[in-house]
């Protein structure tokens, strides 16, 4: 995407609430960027969740083919990771007849 | 191993399928001893629940002994007996700390369909399509139990799998259905169903303090183990009898003070409703069946509760919204939050306050497991509660 492009499109935006706190939540974040290139291309923003249940994750990154949905699933494995400390899986489909 | 698959509508086969395997740190492996076929299973086998693929392994009600663990497994080790609920939930996350397990917000990895059905996913859960998570089932040799150090119960020795087999599920969920009635002393409870979550509803009842209890269902030999088995004070068969002028005579025209849905999406009725709601679900026009629902509503005294635990998976028709409104009535519903309850109950089943065992009919084979979903959608040879021995 070009630089004019990427100014013209309409943002995707996207949030999750993560049971931790904002400090927890952005020394974490960091650290995402590396295994999800999604939100490389996102700004973000946290905030406090009102009673006392964690940190709004709030991020918005320019529109792309996709990116709205890409970006959602990348945030719920934020929140899996912060929360349970890994990414839940179902299985392999190899493991079905 | 050898593991119970869905093949497709009304067909399950059991097949060879590879052994699951620890994927996560937290997983644990089981090898399955006693498995059951639940009421919402019959769901999956008619078709009514959307997402299944041909092959995947059935069961959410399942116990055994724990064969591996993940290393952030530290409660459980190789050896430990230990019964499974049905939902999988995470333990951080914001539901898990009101103890709302059964809306878990990280286990189920399918959450964007789930969202897509109904605004907001619910918790995983095993054997119950890809709608919440693909996870395989119980009703095979070993299962993979993701966040194992939160869910399995450890279980002693001194109780047999049939006394504590039911902590999986119906036990709990019957229990919630009662305890969501708010039951005071000298309370009547309706409860339509007399299946084995109805049956556990309707203990749960007596157990909670209600004064009478009325069972409700079309077969016999259901409603003769509701009495004699559950604790039931009364019994009507709406086929022999009509529902509103017995539920009237028994509550002295006030209505239930609570009334309880242990039926669920595949209700049957009177032949009239009972046509229009399954043409409307065969044109998939709604998806549900909400035949005893309605009924419930319409029975409840003014100002009472209907507590919904049957299973619905979308949307009805026909639904008295102005008889809830103008007559103060309170909806509750939810999947069970198992985890909430397996302990206390445990500690009820120890004390002798209840032994879940009485509903059980059957005792076969997991290899005998399309016999059994016959036998149990059927209702032949007085089939209440199959459960599969792996």
């Amino acid at each position: 995407m070009d630089i004019a492009s990427f100014f013209r499109s309409k943002p995707v935006e996207e949030v999750v609430t993560v049971a931790a706190s904002a400090d927890d939540v952005a020394l974490a974040w960091r650290n995402f960027l590396a295994i999800e290139p999604e939100l490389t291309f996102a700004q973000v923003r946290f905030l406090r969740a009102p009673g006392g249940r964690g940190t709004e994750v709030q991020v918005r990154a320019p529109d792309g083919p996709g990116r709205g949905r890409r970006l959602k699933q990348a945030l719920r494995h934020v929140k899996q990771i912060i929360e349970t400390g890994e990414v839940v899986h179902a299985g392999a489909p190899e493991e079905r007849p | 191993m050898r593991a119970n698959c869905w093949m497709g509508k009304q067909q399950v086969r059991v097949n060879d399928v590879p052994d699951p395997k620890i994927l996560s740190a937290r997983d644990a492996i089981v090898r399955v001893t006693s498995t059951a076929i639940c009421g919402s299973d019959l769901h999956l086998y008619n078709g009514f629940i959307p997402t299944m693929e041909k092959g995947d392994i059935l069961g959410h009600e399942f116990m055994g002994e724990v064969v591996e663990v993940g290393p952030g497994v530290k409660n459980l080790r190789p050896g430990d007996r230990v019964v499974v609920p049905f939902p999988i939930a995470c333990g951080g996350c914001g539901m898990c700390q009101r103890q709302l397990y059964s809306l878990c917000e990280n286990s189920n990895p399918n959450a964007w369909m789930a969202e897509k059905a109904w605004g907001h996913s619910s918790a995983g859960i095993f054997g119950y399509s890809h709608l919440v998570g693909g996870f395989a089932g119980g009703q095979a040799q070993f299962v993979r139990v993701p966040f194992a150090d939160v869910g399995p119960l450890k279980v002693p020795d001194g109780l047999s799998d049939e006394q504590v087999l039911f902590l999986s599920d119906i036990l709990p969920t019957g229990y919630m259905g009662a305890e969501l009635c708010n039951i005071e002393p000298g309370q009547v409870i309706a409860v339509w169903g007399a299946g084995p979550v109805g049956q556990f509803a309707i203990a749960s009842a007596r157990l909670l303090g209600a004064e009478r209890v009325i069972a409700i269902d079309r077969f016999p030999y259901r409603l003769k183990m509701a009495l004699e088995g559950a604790g039931a004070t009364d019994t009507i068969n709406y086929e022999e009898t009509n529902l509103y002028e017995a539920l009237a005579e028994l509550t002295g025209g006030r209505g239930p003070d609570a009334c309880i849905d242990a039926v669920g999406t595949e209700a049957h009725g009177s032949a009239v409703v009972y046509a229009y709601d399954r043409v409307k679900q065969a044109l998939n026009l709604e998806q549900d069946r909400p035949i005893a629902l309605r009924q419930a509503i319409r029975a409840c005294r003014n100002g009472g509760i209907i507590s919904v635990i049957g299973v619905y998976g979308g949307f009805i028709d026909k639904f008295p919204m102005g008889s809830v409104m103008n007559r103060s009535l309170t909806i509750k519903s939810g999947q069970c939050h198992v985890h909430r309850y397996m302990k206390p109950l445990l500690e009820r089943i120890e004390r002798g306050e209840i032994d879940p065992s009485f509903v059980i009919t059957h005792r076969m084979s997991l290899e005998e497991a399309p016999r059994a979903f016959d036998l149990f959608l059927h209702k032949k040879d007085n089939c209440e509660k199959v459960v599969l021995k792996a």
